[in-house]
């Protein structure tokens, strides 16, 4: 099995905060894209404390952390299932905005890294990190159709006008 | 007595005077400053990107005070220092030089990425008014395209801020257009020289474009440009010909091109890259991706029948479309995932010497100009049947583009300028080694880039020499090699408790000559965050310094020399 997982935690995009001052600490969301609904997922970082990921307005899951150095932030992914908890995902994210919570990376777990991480290479783990973005895309072709559908109005207006003019 | 209103002449006149014209860059400073938020608050603890890469790119500009003239720096690649024969942009580093004293490598970066964007949508609405003679209002579509395009943002959030010294390029087509002038063709044929040599310097990549422009001038208005090519040779070719005898010059020094495949696929368009952007764009692709603006596609592809009966746009819509299917690089692909039809540019690529090609993706600066010249001169040729207050909404529609379509406002980073203070009580002239730790994501090799070239940043402001070398993305460092070493030592079995392991690491990190050891705690899992202090603390003594600023926790340690001297 080549990949086991693909794990995305990303930024949310929260406005209006101030940035502190520059040796200060930092809030991050972690996100957690394509999680089995049945499934049930904590992220724990390195002093220990946890939040549970849970559904976001845009059904992502999702946790929030205040207070991480501004760099970087060891954390762990772990899935609570009936036998108990199993580490998914284990390491240094690095973090690219102290103004805004941000966690951007991407990271895929194969057998061999499994292994040195002693992470279960756990098939049921199938995180749809190459997910495409829709939404986005959609959003994209209306607002393209939209131009498109103005400026040829005024390329209709054009040529009705040069033939007129043409003609008189 | 009232004096008249002024008619449309005189409003005229006034658009395209010198007060229309400091309007009209006015305008385009203000874009810049939406476009590149937080950019124009020039806040010193605050980088404005989203990789890695402004780091080095910093770190390059601080070497050029003393490493330009001999093309060597000192401060990483301890002791040897590191060949600066292959940089990404001489002109970013000669700015640097020219503004030492005055210009830090972050202001001038800064400043690039604040008014790169500003400068470039100035010459182009220039091009736009000489070429196809665009007037006012109308020529600032052709800015609005060139100047806050989806491949600048690129260039900001990668941190590669000297593609965003492009002015060059509307600049030297301009010149090359319309030709000699006044009967001076060798001026002007010398000013194409330096346009074009400024591109080459600006980076390799914006070369290439300048000499596709020209080709393509000469293609379209061949009395003109021949009178120029004998004044541009005499600039162009001594310039071009130091280029290629620096690039040739240690060869063994050339980026080793493990990944190419990797690095093609990130750097090429797929329809979905060229129409938005997306999150996944930004995690996974680098945030290499291109919108090309629909207002600027529609109007280009309305061109052949709006302007049919106007001559001169044809050659540059057609060095646009080239410019747009060179940019999917080896196919046409829908998405990264998708398959695709294969592109003749899969030749080029895989050329012996092409590895520059690999980026395909910047053939949309091509693109972004010539596009918005001949979307410029649609909307012109739309304007004179229709009533302006009609097509001004365009103007709306393309900055709606560059804002919103591009989205960089929303997807720049602040990230954090400043640097741990720990390195102030490193002994000066002797080489610090950082100590990062293994990273077990050696898949991507993500980590290993974030901490190489945030220890270049971090060299940048401490002064002291590092053993990291700055400039390869694919070469194991000596001070990869020596932080693994360390740690594999350190945090093995008997650990710290061995007095023949301690004593032959003294002895290598003698031998390498380290004046003090910088470890990174926040990098280590708590467990072995703790027993590579107290490994170190056995090995070098006790720490020299520690500081929480700077983004993270720094446990300086003596070198080795000091240690065996205590």
């Amino acid at each position: 099995m080549k990949a086991a997982s693909l794990l995305l935690c990303m930024a949310s995009l929260a406005h209006g905060q101030q940035a502190p001052p520059a040796d200060e600490l930092q809030r991050i969301t972690v996100q957690l894209y394509g999680a089995p609904a049945e499934k049930s997922f904590t992220v724990e970082r390195e002093l220990g404390d946890r939040v549970p990921l849970v559904d976001n307005a845009a059904a992502v899951r999702e946790g929030v952390f205040e207070a991480v150095p501004a760099r970087s932030v060891q954390l762990r992914l772990l899935q609570l299932d009936e036998v108990g908890e199993i580490e998914l995902w284990s390491g240094l994210a690095m973090l690219t905005d102290r103004s805004r919570e941000v966690l951007a990376f991407s990271y895929q777990v194969d057998d061999q890294y499994a292994r040195a991480l002693r992470v279960p290479a756990a098939p049921s783990l199938h995180v749809a990190a190459g997910q495409e973005p829709v939404g986005a895309y959609r959003l994209a072709m209306g607002w393209g159709a939209l131009v498109l559908a103005y400026l040829g109005i005024m390329v209709v207006g054009w040529a009705i006008r040069s033939r007129r003019q043409g003609s008189a | 007595m009232s004096s008249p209103a002024p008619g449309p002449s005189a409003a005229r006149r006034w658009l395209h005077g010198p007060r229309g014209t400091a309007l009209v860059a006015l305008f385009f400073v203000l874009v810049a400053t939406a476009f590149t938020w937080p950019a124009a608050r020039l806040d010193p603890h605050t980088l404005v990107t989203r990789h890695f890469d402004l780091y080095v790119t910093i770190w390059l500009v601080e070497q050029a005070i003393d490493g330009l003239p001999r093309l060597l720096a000192t401060g990483s690649a301890w002791p040897h220092g590191e060949s600066l024969v292959r940089v990404d942009s001489y002109l970013l580093m000669l700015l640097a030089w020219l503004g030492r004293g005055l210009l830090s490598g972050w202001l001038l970066t800064t400043l690039v990425t604040w008014l790169g964007p500003a400068l470039n949508a100035i010459a182009a609405e220039h091009c736009a008014r000489r070429v196809l003679a665009v007037e006012r209002p109308w020529s600032l579509m052709a800015g609005l395209a060139f100047g806050f395009s989806g491949i600048a943002a690129t260039a900001v959030l990668e941190g590669h801020v000297y593609f965003l010294l492009a002015a060059w390029l509307p600049l030297l087509l301009t010149t090359a257009w319309t030709g000699p002038a006044h009967g001076l063709p060798w001026v002007r044929g010398l000013l194409v020289g330096l346009l074009w040599s400024l591109s080459l310097l600006s980076s390799a990549y914006l070369g290439v474009l300048a000499t596709a422009l020209l080709i393509t001038a000469l293609a379209a208005r061949p009395q003109r440009v021949l009178r120029l090519l004998p004044g541009a040779a005499l600039v162009a070719l001594p310039i071009a010909a130091w280029y290629l005898w620096v690039f040739s010059m240690n060869r063994h020094h050339a980026t080793l091109e493990l990944k190419p495949e990797l690095v093609l696929s990130m750097g090429t368009a797929t329809v979905a890259t060229l129409t938005t952007w997306t999150a996944q764009l930004d995690t996974l692709r680098h945030s290499v991706g291109s919108p090309v603006g629909f207002t600027t596609l529609w109007l280009l592809l309305f061109a052949p029948l709006v302007l049919r009966s106007e001559r001169g746009w044809r050659a540059l819509a057609l060095l646009a479309l080239v410019a747009l299917l060179f940019t999917f690089g080896r196919s046409f692909r829908l998405t990264d995932t998708s398959g695709g039809l294969p592109s003749p540019l899969a030749l080029l690529v895989s050329m012996p010497g092409a590895a520059m090609f690999r980026f395909p993706v910047r053939f949309a600066w091509l693109f972004q100009l010539c596009g918005g010249l001949v979307a410029a001169a649609t909307l012109q040729a739309l304007a004179r049947r229709l009533p302006v207050a009609a097509l001004l909404p365009v103007l709306g529609l393309a900055l709606v583009d560059a804002i919103l379509g591009v989205g960089l406002p929303f997807r720049a980073r602040q990230a954090l300028a400043d640097v741990p203070s720990a390195y102030q009580a490193a002994p000066e002239g002797r080489p610090v080694l950082d100590c990062f730790g293994r990273s077990l994501d050696s898949t991507s090799g993500e980590l290993e880039m974030w901490t190489r070239n945030l220890g270049c940043y971090y060299q940048a402001h401490h002064g002291r020499p590092i053993l990291e070398l700055c400039l390869r993305t694919e070469v194991v460092s000596p001070r990869e090699s020596i932080d693994a070493g360390l740690g594999d030592a350190l945090l093995s079995h008997r650990g710290a408790d061995d007095p023949e392991m301690l004593e032959a690491l003294r002895g290598w990190l003698a031998e390498e000559g380290v004046g003090s050891v910088a470890l990174h705690a926040d990098f280590y899992t708590p467990t072995d965050r703790a027993l590579m202090i107290s490994g170190l603390e056995h090995l070098l003594g006790p720490p020299i310094a520690e500081s929480h600023d700077g983004g993270e926790r720094v446990v300086l340690f003596p070198g080795a020399s000091q240690a065996q001297a205590q």
